[in-house]
């Protein structure tokens, strides 16, 4: 029975060979299957298009109230008039310039602050508790009280946003240095490292994709901040295009400003998954 | 982390001396290394608080005293608003809350059921879970005008999210070892799902209803807060307009404690759920 | 050939292509692979990595049907999975969140076929694969080689015909997998049932089988059939010191071997 292939080379490559009988009838599959990337985008694509396809089908064929679904055409006119009045840019670049503003500010806090309570021992014991508690606390309800210390201002906002966006980061950031193994330092300490050099060269690398986890939270949390912030003060931004298109019963603009405000979203989301997936590149 | 997995259960077969150990200790070990710290900073954190408002004669507008805060809680308790807040409150969560998890095992089961229906769905998904749903109210406040019913609405929107993401996540990593196991023993497709796949999903589903909870609660509290629609938020916000801060702090600390007890819920539901996984520790 | 009893398997011609994704070029993984298990018999199955091995089992378990060519189980063509068969899994296959006992049901009940002898039945495999006092444990609880005792177990209870085993003891201690190798050759010799083995490791393959093939690389096709002349009962210490058994180890080798001029073989350990 012993049977020696000698045609072992073309078939080796593992691929379907139409040469060598019998011929393939049908192919199997393991399981449900994914789609390639090629096609999850195509599918994707196809999908949102026909949402609007159904949406514009809606409002024109049918007498759907233009509160819950306007037409698509008068939420790009009211862009459009808020852009030519000169409402829209300043606002937009007042979103955007006082979220980043926060975040690298939220960053600047969370980061040493995460290394030093995670990485001192009775500072952690001590402290590490709250600052989970604070992280699993809506923190939203703050904002009452940071209206009364600081009116309606910049300061206000600046104050929810960082206050939303710092306790994740940090929390994350005290947690990745925990993981950073005791086997590594010690294995440092025997080869005469210093403080300085285990923390410089063991505890920050062994951290950074913890660091990128604490960026991708916290804006995620800080975005949550930001438009609480903005709808409470209304005073600029999207948020106050977006109260004030609200109280005048602009329901296009308001699907406008939402639009904005998704894409915002998805570009701050994606940044920031982006920048973990940077900075976790040594980890499998 | 792994003091608190369950310790309850002890099995013969349960070799793993760290548990034992940690058993054996006096609580009152345990809670000096652990807690003692934490509980000390908070005094510390509540006298230095008191020492300085008195001390330093501090505007109340700008800082009231913890004893103050703590005396305007009692006060608005026998004014009589608190509870009716209080009801008022949960059961617009609650309503909220049952909402999403109905709808949203609906639908997540549904699309995790079909490769294309997770395809297709993606991008509306993604873009949910992109944009707060904060951002929403507005839109709900002219779709449903202002009352409880929005403020249902705001909840069920923050907490159907995080689930049905999960869901489908538990759906997509169905153990594929465990359905071909199913289908050599014959199992038909509807044993299939309801014998394997679903009891697979629990701890996602455990994981995505806590996640619903706590952005359900921030909902609620955003949307009360915002458009005086009645509730405990909304109180805070009455309070704070008033420029009576010991109020706004007291019921602060309220909605804090409230979320506290729904994490610690939400948390043992999730252990429960997820008892028979594999502790890292073991 | 000899007479086909209700647990003989015949591949004839077997070809599997399978697609892991859609629009991805179908792989084959096996190619004119033939070969005929008498009823009753242990065949083991040894070859590279990759080679369609496990393939060869789903197909037999009914999971695949061939891409081309026929396969037949007790002489007629099989068309899905099928109470005559039950498998063993290398990575156990268990349900998590049921005890031993409901892991072991598990069978039984999908294929309804719970009675009021089912308990005893049930306790009855418990207690042959050794773990009696488990019935109520977890599988968390327990090593890897009970948990794949449980997975032999529900295998078992439900009384096929065939079992087929993929790399069972596969992630499993070497001191752990001897006792199993005996503990399964016992069970076996008493329920006598048609046993597909796969394996990577040579000395399981003497230890286990009255047959063994070796299959090519990738598309696995037979290179070569062993016959074991070891007279049963077998055990993996007796087995070491028999006279045939450093023959028949060259032998295997030899044949593994041969793939080696043109593609590596890769992960064949003893």
């Amino acid at each position: 029975m012993t049977q020696l292939d000698s045609t072992s080379a073309a078939l080796e490559s593992g691929e379907a060979d139409e040469r060598s009988a019998p011929a393939i009838r049908r192919v199997v599959s393991t399981g449900r299957l994914e789609y390639p990337r090629a096609q999850r985008i195509a599918i994707g694509t196809l999908s949102v298009l026909g949402f609007f396809t159904v949406w514009w089908a809606a409002t024109t064929f049918t007498d759907v109230n233009p509160i819950f679904l306007p037409e698509l055409g008068s939420i790009r006119d009211a862009v459009a008039l808020s852009y030519t009045s000169g409402e829209l840019i300043p606002n937009l670049q007042s979103s955007v310039t006082l979220f980043v503003a926060c975040m690298a500010g939220s960053l600047a806090i969370a980061v040493p602050l995460g290394i030093l309570v995670g990485a001192i021992e009775p500072i952690n014991r001590t402290f590490g508790t709250w600052f989970w508690t604070i992280y699993t606390s809506p923190r939203i309800v703050f904002i009452p009280l940071i209206l009364i210390w600081f009116g309606y201002t910049t300061t206000a906002k600046v104050a929810i946003i960082v206050l939303s966006a710092v306790p994740p980061a940090t929390v994350m950031i005290m947690e990745g240095v925990k993981t950073v193994e005791g086997s590594m330092l010690r294995a440092a300490r025997s080869f005469g490292a210093s403080r300085f050099d285990q923390l410089r060269k063991i505890i920050l690398p062994g951290t950074l994709p913890y660091v990128g986890t604490g960026i991708r939270m916290g804006v995620a949390r800080g975005l949550v901040g930001l438009f609480g912030a903005e709808l409470f003060t209304s005073r600029d931004g999207l948020g106050f295009l977006l109260v004030d298109a609200q109280t005048r019963y602009n329901v296009p603009m308001v699907f406008g400003v939402l639009t904005m405000y998704l894409i915002m979203c998805m570009v701050m989301v994606s940044a920031s998954a982006a920048a973990e997936k940077r900075l976790s590149r040594w980890r499998d | 982390m792994s003091a608190d997995t369950d310790t309850t259960q002890i099995r013969p077969t349960d070799t793993s001396g760290r548990r034992k150990h940690a058993a054996s200790q006096s609580r009152w070990a345990e809670f000096r290394r652990n807690k003692l710290g934490s509980y000390a900073a908070l005094v510390a954190l509540l006298v230095t608080w008191q020492t300085w408002v008195t001390v330093g004669e501090v505007n109340p507008i700008v800082m009231p005293s913890p004893v103050a805060v703590a005396g305007e809680m009692v006060r608005m308790y026998e004014l009589g608003f608190l509870v009716p807040a209080f009801i008022q409150s949960f059961s617009a969560y609650f309503a909220g809350i049952a909402l999403a998890i109905s709808v949203g095992m609906a639908i997540s089961i549904g699309i995790g059921l079909s490769k294309l229906a997770q395809v297709i769905t993606q991008p509306y998904l993604w873009a949910l879970f992109a944009m707060p749903r904060v951002a929403l109210i507005p839109l709900l406040m002219l779709w449903f005008g202002l009352n409880r019913q929005m403020v249902v609405m705001t909840v069920f929107l923050s907490a159907v999210v995080p689930l049905v993401l999960q869901v489908i996540e538990g759906m997509r990593t169905a153990d594929g070892t465990l359905v071909r196991m199913s289908q050599v023993f014959c199992a038909g497709r509807i044993a299939t799902l309801w014998k394997v796949v679903l009891p697979g999903i629990v701890p996602f589903v455990a994981n995505g209803m806590r996640q619903s909870l706590s952005r359900g609660f921030i909902g609620l509290i955003v949307v009360e807060l915002l458009t005086g629609t009645g509730g405990l938020g909304t109180e805070a916000t009455r309070a704070a307009t008033n420029f009576n801060t010991a109020r706004t702090m007291a019921m602060i600390f309220i909605m804090l404690i409230v979320a506290v007890l729904l994490v610690i819920l939400s948390k043992a539901l999730e252990r429960s759920a997820s008892r028979w996984r594999e502790t890292v520790a073991v | 050939m000899a007479e086909v009893g209700p647990g003989t398997i015949e591949a004839r011609d077997v070809a599997i292509a399978y697609q892991m994704a859609r629009g991805q070029k179908p792989l084959v993984a096996l190619r004119g692979m033939d070969v005929t298990v008498r009823d009753g018999e242990f065949l083991v199955v040894v070859g590279p990595s990759g080679c369609g091995k496990s393939t060869f089992l789903n197909v037999v378990g009914g999971l695949f049907q061939p891409s081309a060519g026929e396969l037949l189980v007790g002489g007629k063509p099989v068309t899905g999975p099928g109470p005559d068969r039950a498998m063993v899994f290398q990575d156990y296959a268990l349900l998590p969140w049921r005890s031993v006992y409901n892991n072991v049901k598990f069978g039984l009940e999908v294929q309804g076929r719970l009675d009021k002898d089912s308990d005893q039945r049930i306790r009855h495999f418990i207690e042959l694969v050794g773990l009696k006092g488990f019935e109520e444990s977890y599988p968390r609880e327990l090593s890897g080689g009970m948990r794949q005792r449980v997975g032999l177990a529900r295998a078992l209870v439900t009384e096929p015909r065939i079992l087929l085993m993929d790399e069972p003891f596969a992630a499993i201690d070497a001191i752990t997998r001897e006792t199993m190798q005996d503990e399964l050759l016992r069970i076996v010799a008493e329920t006598k049932q048609t046993c597909v083995f796969i394996t990577h490791s040579v000395d399981e393959a003497i230890v286990l089988g009255d047959r063994i093939v070796v299959l090519t690389d990738r598309p696995g096709k037979v290179r070569g059939v062993i016959e074991v002349d070891i007279e049963r009962p077998r055990t993996v210490n007796t087995l070491r010191h028999h006279p045939r058994y450093a023959d028949i180890r060259d032998e295997l080798w030899r044949l593994l071997r041969k793939g080696d001029v043109g593609a590596a073989p890769q992960g064949i350990g003893a």
